[in-house]
């Protein structure tokens, strides 16, 4: 199939248009996805807080839980984001898409684009409490978070309109949680990877998820005094076969697994009709 | 060349062969109606050539372009209302029609002129920034069409436009779509289970079960039937129809209870048929054929009787 770059970019504005759209007219939708990230943070943040020793966590459970309270905050919403266009497919709104001259790829770009801005709209709002929790988000550490969550986004926004793509009645859009539920408890976001059991530590380094939030961490806390230091952000550092993994190698999982999903995803997308 | 052109299209989902054998051709500017029962493969045939499905068989061009080697230039040259709404219910009409001017690569120009043209000619622009879950039917129906002529394609493809719309509303479509096709020279593809509709296209293609089993225009395809069509009501339609093929030699149909036969002459054949006949019968009446008749001895199935069994699923 010829494509032109064209195509391309006017699927995904189009779809981005209309879900970004779509969104800020929910009212509710906007308002319970800025405030439930945060209810969590303050019920387990808080809650666990006196009772997880931070020598174990390498800091407060509170600045610990922190950033993967965000890429969990992050996960749920670029998921069930990117599935929805199971959604779009059912009420009938894709056909005219499908019908229009634009690419598959540029139909999933845009589904993506748009649950990545409205993602990064809800980390902004999370931001908002870091000078309460103790956690410094300043210089460096911002454009270097921008870019894991944008990375972040794209991969589970990918994972999500696989997902979509896949599902064939409203009964199976119940998978989108049966996925949701391993890869977010499984990936470091509650709990540091290297000091649970073995079987756990191996199903959390095989999870692609894992590197992000370790990046996501490492990135978010690195400025954090006075408590943080380097020797102690090493409890939460991901080591695979004894190799630790650093800000870039994390980044760059990441980018690989949201690659193989994109393209898996569209190669799904463009084979069905 | 023809606008649009099929030959042999096949399509089948698994074991089932929605559509077996269709070949037509479609002039530009020409109204073209697609017939057909339920389940008939109308809408699977509007789905290949408009390249939302592959055909499984035979090949299609749609202005100048193949529907499987060159998709994007065939939806290039399309606009598409379908049989179920397209819509999101929390989007106003001019959210729609600027998405799809964006799809179509327009500039914000020329979607605020196309907009406000298309909007005003199908009376919905006092109301463009209302949300669509507060049209109603006809309304969000018009808005659809608005939608699919942003882009000002040769070629229009309505699948039952008009389906459950209120007499006010259709003449309102109507009117518009054949002053495009009039003045612009737009193609149009429709299918329809209201006959007065049908009766208007220049040409009808009727498909049964798979197959176009007629092809031509509404009076050449009535002129065909020939001779009268008498009509009977009797509270014993199988033995009516049992009585009447016994002892005249005369084939007739049932649909819905009601027995219809074509005769060659009605007025000489009516007296016949009232002494000869003992079963009891409520009435009996004598027409020219109308397409409603076509359709029927075509398919075995009632025009009006598809149309009803639909509103059943709408509602």
């Amino acid at each position: 199939m010829r494509e032109s770059f064209a195509e391309h970019y006017r699927g995904l504005f189009a779809v981005a248009y209309r879900d970004l759209i779509s969104f800020s007219r929910g009212r509710v939708a906007v308002f319970s996805s800025l405030i439930l990230p945060l209810g969590f943070l303050v019920f387990i943040g808080i809650g666990l807080d006196d009772v997880v020793d931070p020598s174990a966590v390498g800091a407060s459970y509170l600045k610990f839980v922190y950033p993967g309270m965000i890429a969990m905050a992050l996960s749920q919403t670029a998921l069930f984001g990117g599935a929805q266009i199971f959604w779009d497919r059912q009420y009938g709104y894709l056909k005219m898409m499908l019908a229009a001259p634009v690419s598959r790829l540029g139909i999933i770009g845009g589904k993506i684009t748009a649950v990545t801005v409205i993602s990064l709209f809800q980390v902004a709002a999370m931001l908002v409490v870091a000078p309460f929790i103790g956690v410094s988000v300043t210089g460096w550490v911002i454009p270097a978070l921008f870019l894991y969550l944008v990375l972040f986004s794209v991969a589970v926004g990918s994972l999500g309109v696989l997902i979509g793509v896949r599902i064939r009645s409203p009964q199976s859009a119940q998978m989108v949680g049966v996925v949701t539920f391993p890869l977010t408890f499984m990936s470091g976001m509650f709990f540091p990877v290297n000091s649970v059991p073995t079987w756990l530590e191996v199903l959390a380094k095989i999870n692609p998820l894992t590197y992000p939030v370790a990046g996501i961490r490492e990135v978010l806390l690195s400025r954090t005094d006075p408590d943080v230091s380097t020797a102690v952000l090493e409890p939460f550092a991901v080591h695979v076969f004894g190799y630790r993994m650093g800000a870039w190698e994390n980044a760059l999982v990441a980018a690989g697994f949201g690659v193989v999903l994109l393209a898996a995803a569209t190669w799904s997308f463009s084979r069905q009709e | 060349m023809a606008t649009i052109q099929a030959g042999g299209l096949r399509k089948s989902f698994g074991r089932i062969e929605a559509v077996k054998d269709v070949s037509f051709s479609v002039d530009k500017g020409e109204l073209f109606g697609f017939l057909g029962p339920n389940g008939a493969g109308k809408t699977t045939t509007i789905g290949m050539l408009t390249t939302l499905l592959r055909p499984t068989g035979g090949r299609a061009t749609v202005a100048g372009n193949d529907v499987v080697r060159d998709p994007a230039a065939v939806r290039r040259s399309i606009g598409l209302v379908l049989q179920e709404s397209t819509y999101d219910q929390d989007l106003t009409a001019m959210h729609m029609l600027r998405i799809q001017g964006i799809a179509f690569g327009l500039s914000a120009r020329e979607i605020r002129t196309r907009s406000e043209e298309l909007l005003s000619l199908l009376d919905l622009w006092d109301r463009r920034n209302d949300r669509l879950r507060e049209y109603s039917g006809g309304m969000a129906r018009r808005a659809e069409l608005a939608r699919g002529l942003v882009h000002k394609p040769e070629v229009l493809f309505l699948d039952e436009p008009t389906l459950g719309l209120d007499p006010q509303s259709r003449r309102t479509m109507w009117d518009y779509i054949d002053g495009l096709r009039r003045t612009d020279g737009v193609t149009i593809f429709l299918t329809t289970h209201y006959m007065e509709e049908a009766d208007n296209c220049g040409r009808l293609g009727i498909i049964n079960d798979g197959r176009i089993v007629a092809l031509d225009t509404p009076d050449r395809l009535k002129s065909q039937l020939g001779g009268d069509v008498v009509t009977i009501v009797s509270p014993q339609p199988t033995q009516v129809a049992a009585e009447v093929m016994e002892r005249f030699g005369v084939a007739t149909q049932t649909v819905e209870g009601i027995v219809t036969a074509n005769v060659q002459d009605a007025a000489g054949f009516l007296p016949e048929l009232l002494r000869g006949l003992t079963t009891p019968v409520d009435s009996v009446s004598v027409n020219r054929p109308t397409l409603e008749d076509v359709f029927v001895s075509l398919t075995d199935r009632n025009f009006g009787k598809a149309q009803n069994d639909l509103d059943g699923k709408r509602s």
